[in-house]
Parts: C-alpha cells; sequence; structure tokens
C-alpha cells in the first residue's frame, strides 16, 4: 500500500478585477493532479516558477485547501482520507506528514530561540509535555541535523541560512514523521551548503525511514534526491517516470525542452547536445489554453492530433512511465 | 581572439560600515581578452560584483578602492577622451565626467534583475533612444530606426510595439532583451554581464544565454560572464576566473578548469553540484563551514579554516596566483 495518494487533487485561487462590477477569474494553481508515493521513497517535483508546485505541496498538506480532489495517508496499516479528517484524526495527519519550507528566515519565528521552535510541534501535538524531556529531544534532533547544545538557546538571526535550514529541518523531525514536504530547501543557500543540506537529507531519510516529496526548479538536485520525478506544466503533471528513465528518455516534449536547456557544469559537451528552444512564455494560468496546455508552445505537434481541443489523460506507455501527451 | 582588453591589477576594495571595514576585495587581479567571453565564477558575497563595480566606477558608498588598476586597452580611448600619453587607460584614475563617457560607451552593464535596473517610467524605446543619443550623437529620426533595428536584433519582435511598452508590460525573459539592446546601443567593446539570468526559468535562461553569445560573436564584444552556476560558465566561457573571499583563487582555460581543477575550493565546488550525467547518486562532497566573515577575515589563505589541505603556512601567508601550467594560475601553497 502507498504510504500517500493523491488524485485529482485542485486548488483555485480566486482574483477579483474591476470594483463596481465584480469580474471573477480563477487562477488554476492545481488543476487535477495526482499521483503516488511508497514508504522511503523520494518523488521529485519539478517544474517552472508558477507551475503550481508550491501550492502543491502546501494542499497536500491541507496548509491550504483544496477545492477538490482525494487525499489519502496511510498510518500503520490505517487509511486516513486527509481532507475529511477530524481534528483527531488531523492531528494524526501532523504527526506523520510535516513540511520544509523554502525560506527558512521567514518560516522560523524570529522571536524564538532554537529550543522553542524545535520544541513547539512537540507541545502541541503532546508527544513531550514535560519541559525537561522535550529539551532532551531538541538536543537530539540538533546533533541530527548538525547542530549542538551551544545553538539551543540561540535566535534565527544568529545562523547563516544553511543552518536555518537545518533548524527547519530539524522541527520538521521532532514528531517523528513518515513523510516530509521538501519544498525548494536549497534555493535560499550556495552550492558548497547547498551539498551539506541534501546529503543531511538523505542521511536522515535513510535513519529515520522517511518518505520525501521533493519540491524543486532545479532539475540536477530533483535528479540527485528523487526515486521518481514528476513534471508538471501549468497545473497539472505531464509526465512521471523513475529519475533515471526522465533523463534517458524523456517523452513529453516539455520535459525534454527543460532538459536541454540544463547547462551542463562539463565544457566538453557544449555544441554537442541539440537545445531546444521553446517558443513564447507560459501562458496566463487564469486562462489556459484550451485542449493540452502546452500546444502553444509544442515543437513537436502534429496536425492529425487533437493536441488544441482535447486534453491529453496520463497514460502508461512505458512500465511506470506515464505521460500526458496525445503524441503517445 | 584578440589581445588584452581589461587588465585588473591587485585591486583592493573596502566598504567602511558601522560594524567595522568589511575587506570586500584583497588584491584581485586578472585580464580578459578581446572577443572573448570571460567568466567570474562565485559564492554570495565572493566580491564577484564588487569587483565589475569598481570597473565601472560604480562602488556605492561606504565602498572606497584602496589600492589597484583598471586598465582599458585601447589605443582610440586616450584620444577620443582627449587626454594625452600612450598606452593604456587606467579607468581608476579617470574623472566621473570622463567615466561618464566610457560607461555605457565601451563598457555597459546587463545586471541581475531588469526589473530594477530599467526605468519604470519611460518605455523601453525611449531607454534604447537615450543610449543613442547620448554616446552616439544620433538624431531623434535617427535614433528610432536604429532601435528598432537593436529591437530586432535580440528577437522582440516587433520592434515598434515593443518600443512602446513600458517595463511592466513586458515578461521577464523580453525585459532582459530589453537590456541587452541597451547595453548594445553604442557598440562598446566589453559587456559585463552579472547574473543575467539568475531570476528566470531554465527555458528562458537558456535563450537569453544563446542570445549574448550571439550577439557578443556579431558585435564583436568581450563579454565577462558574472555567476555563481557552474552549468553556465562551462557552456559560455572561453576563460574563467573563481573567486573566494575577495580574491581570485584559480585561473584558467575553462576545459582545463574543469578537467584539472587545481585550487581545493574549485575541486570542491565542482564536486558539490549534482551532476545528472554522472549518474552518481552517493553523498555529494561537500565544503565544510561557511563563507568567512570579511570584516575579520582568515589570517593568511581565506580558505583555510575551510580546506582540508591546510597546513601552518596557510595559517600564515597569503598565497599568491602562480602559473603552474601554460594560462593556469593557482593560488595555493600545496599546487
Amino acid at each position: 500500500m502507498a504510504l500517500l495518494e493523491v488524485s485529482d487533487l485542485r486548488k483555485y485561487f480566486v482574483v477579483e478585477k474591476g470594483i463596481v462590477r465584480k469580474n471573477r477569474n480563477y487562477v488554476k494553481a492545481v488543476d487535477g493532479v495526482s499521483f503516488t508515493l511508497d514508504k522511503n521513497q523520494t518523488l521529485g517535483i519539478v517544474g517552472e516558477s508558477g507551475c503550481g508546485k508550491t501550492t502543491l505541496g502546501k494542499t497536500v498538506l491541507r496548509l491550504l485547501e483544496p477545492d477538490s480532489g482525494v487525499i489519502t495517508l496511510n498510518v500503520n496499516g490505517r487509511s486516513i482520507n486527509v481532507l475529511d479528517a477530524d481534528e483527531e484524526e488531523m492531528r494524526l495527519v501532523r504527526k506523520k506528514m510535516q513540511m520544509v519550507f523554502q525560506d527558512p528566515q521567514s518560516s522560523l519565528n524570529p522571536r524564538m530561540p532554537v529550543k522553542s521552535i524545535i520544541g513547539e510541534p512537540l507541545k502541541i501535538l503532546k508527544i513531550a509535555e514535560d519541559p525537561e524531556e522535550r529539551e532532551g529531544i531538541v538536543l537530539n534532533l540538533l546533533t541530527d541535523v548538525g547542530l549542538g547544545k551551544e545553538h539551543m538557546e540561540r535566535y534565527p538571526h544568529e545562523f547563516s541560512s544553511g543552518q536555518r535550514q537545518r533548524i527547519g529541518i530539524a522541527r520538521a523531525l521532532a514528531v517523528g514523521p513518515d513523510l516530509i514536504i521538501l519544498d525548494e530547501p536549497t534555493s535560499s543557500v550556495d552550492v558548497s551548503v547547498q551539498a551539506q543540506v541534501l546529503n543531511l537529507l538523505k542521511r536522515l531519510q535513510e535513519t529515520w525511514n522517511m518518505a520525501y516529496l521533493f519540491i524543486s526548479h532545479d532539475l540536477g538536485v530533483v535528479y540527485h534526491m528523487s526515486d521518481r520525478i514528476a513534471v508538471m506544466y501549468l497545473g497539472k503533471i505531464v509526465e512521471v517516470a523513475d529519475a533515471d528513465r526522465i533523463f534517458d528518455n524523456p517523452l513529453h516534449p516539455y520535459t525534454r525542452a527543460l532538459l536541454s536547456a540544463l547547462p551542463f557544469p562539463d565544457p566538453e559537451f557544449r555544441g554537442k547536445k541539440k537545445r531546444i528552444l521553446l517558443e513564447g512564455t507560459v501562458p496566463d494560468p487564469i486562462n489556459p489554453p484550451p485542449g493540452c496546455r502546452f500546444h502553444t508552445r509544442c515543437f513537436e505537434r502534429k496536425a492529425n492530433r487533437p493536441c488544441k481541443r482535447e486534453e491529453p489523460g496520463m497514460r502508461e506507455v512505458e512500465k511506470k512511465h506515464l505521460v500526458a501527451c496525445h503524441n503517445y | 581572439m584578440g589581445g588584452k582588453l581589461l587588465e585588473i591589477k591587485d585591486l583592493v576594495v573596502h566598504f567602511f560600515t558601522e560594524d567595522g571595514v568589511v575587506k570586500a576585495l584583497d588584491g584581485v587581479g586578472f585580464h580578459v581578452n578581446s572577443e572573448e567571453t570571460f567568466a567570474l565564477v562565485g559564492e554570495t558575497g565572493c566580491g564577484k560584483s564588487v569587483t565589475m563595480l569598481s570597473v565601472l566606477g560604480l562602488i556605492p558608498i561606504p565602498g572606497k578602492v584602496i589600492n589597484g588598476e583598471v586598465l582599458f586597452y585601447d589605443e582610440d580611448l586616450r584620444h577620443e577622451l582627449g587626454i594625452g600619453g600612450s598606452g593604456p587607460v587606467d579607468l581608476l584614475k579617470l574623472s566621473p565626467e570622463l567615466m561618464n563617457r566610457v560607461r555605457g560607451k565601451r563598457i555597459s552593464l546587463i545586471t541581475q534583475d531588469p526589473m530594477t535596473s530599467l526605468n519604470p517610467v519611460y518605455t523601453s524605446g525611449n531607454q534604447i533612444m537615450e543610449v543613442l543619443t547620448t554616446h552616439r550623437g544620433v538624431d531623434r529620426r535617427g535614433a528610432e530606426s536604429e532601435t528598432f533595428r537593436l529591437l530586432e536584433s535580440v528577437a522582440l519582435v516587433p520592434p515598434k510595439q515593443i518600443a512602446e511598452k513600458y517595463p511592466h508590460q513586458l515578461s521577464g525573459g523580453e525585459r532582459q532583451r530589453v537590456v541587452a539592446s541597451i547595453s548594445l546601443a553604442a557598440s562598446p567593446n566589453l559587456i559585463i554581464a552579472d547574473e543575467p539570468t539568475t531570476n528566470l526559468d531554465v527555458t528562458v535562461q537558456a535563450r537569453i544565454l544563446e542570445l549574448l553569445l550571439e550577439l557578443k560573436e556579431r558585435f564583436r564584444t568581450s563579454l565577462i560572464m558574472i555567476t555563481h552556476d557552474l552549468g553556465i560558465v562551462a557552456e559560455t566561457s572561453d576563460r574563467v576566473g573563481v573567486m573566494y573571499a575577495g580574491s581570485v583563487v584559480e585561473l584558467s582555460d575553462v576545459f582545463a578548469l574543469f578537467k584539472e581543477p587545481l585550487h581545493p575550493y574549485t575541486k570542491g565546488l565542482l564536486e558539490a553540484i549534482p551532476n545528472p550525467r554522472k549518474r552518481r547518486k552517493g553523498p555529494l562532497k561537500s565544503i565544510p563551514g561557511s563563507v568567512p566573515d570579511l570584516i575579520d577575515p582568515p589570517e593568511g589563505c581565506r580558505f583555510h579554516p575551510r580546506c582540508e589541505l591546510a597546513s601552518e603556512i596557510c595559517r600564515e601567508d597569503k598565497p599568491e596566483l602562480r602559473e603552474i601550467s601554460t594560462g593556469h594560475y593557482v593560488a595555493c601553497h600545496h599546487v
């Protein structure tokens, strides 16, 4: 049984224009997304800005209330329907599903010492109500993420951005989750520090037996971290496959364009790969193109296919390799 | 590729802040040849942008150039500015008035964020024309047709419509193209691009990089690419300078640098990036610690607290750049 099953998830944001005559529009940030995530696995979600990957992460955790869809989390053999969960079930969901945010600067309370930041979820979810016990757990967590006792009483501003991200990770770990949603966890740090954080995340995943939903715009980082990769474009997943398959045999034209645009850190490859340059820009998500959302920029659109009219569904083209494109 | 165009010698820049003196540049030196792409790479705070701002004479208060020379090799420049003598011009010695005539004309800048480098209350066409009338003495009619030609050269079509748009009406990629056309307007010898694609998505980035290289070829300029992304370095540059905490620690031809990096910092950086081509998913090599505080930088080699090779001499003596093989320089006691 999969740890997390998401099916046909939708999250629309309302935009109102006009003062007298209200004009209601919807930004379809997440528009019918389905995926499954197994225990101890990492699913990478990759896409460009505005594709809805961050909204997806927050909606899965119900930090944003989805408009429709089903989210099922399996906890110790028990299936919880996250969107219908009562208070008691929701508490269990929060214990099992945690999040690390993109910007550790704004996701840590500047007025709290590290000790309280990491201790807070332990207190709220009634895991350790005794202050001394809590302090012991916090210290263990800090050591786990490479910080120490001397950091307990310090405030977020006294840390570097890499260290702050470690604190965010320790806070997510505090409740002993089965799944952590990582939203661009290294986009605010430099490469040398990024490597430290990625290594830490991999080590923790092994020792704590956790699954990750790893959201990033950086294909190299996503490849490094993920077992499977889902590519998003304009609110939809367009391709899902094992990480190696995505790199060896990308099928969706958008995935191919994305991969070909990735600069490789080796000058010997220069000029040796064919670069696919996409025309135009990402369409307005208020008014996405009819049919396949990628058709306006697609370089493989065939006249005899219904790209402009019909939205392509996800099809399993090869074993465990799904793609939403009329060409397959 | 021609001879030297720009040479920076022993550049020292300090910022006198309330918290203390930030020793931002600690003797930076390298040169750029004409018609080449030179990449300056390093992490946040290493001084790559400050180096280029000093070249342009744009170091903001409370920064000050303490020492060094920025030599511009162009035979006509002395004549054009009406200064006597011979040999290269030291840009740091020019008066603000003279520097105004170099900036934008001989050296132009493409910044990271086109939204802040474009003026929001003028149309894009207006901003291109301003460069033409200021530096090339073109009249208004001539400026207009030249503006359209420039917009076409950066693939913004139809140019007339784009010229009438204000920056907020353009997408991020389009804005960066407008900035590129402004930087080309006065046919400079050198374009400095400071993280030109950092705010853009990879598919847009690919197009902007392609465009910059194409323009560089077509207009026969030199390009200095400032970036933190080694992928961009590998794909665009001819020669590379690696900066760390205010110094150039390695200087080399791009192929040699990636094939045989010499400085422990360069090696660390190269091994720290996930490289899908290598199909390696094990732990990445990381550089321990973080970038030092430049108010109180480490003595000797500024990299020594994070270096696994560090020994007594590294703690005491700052290593100078030495040529190890032809054109490949490194500042390390252990190479």
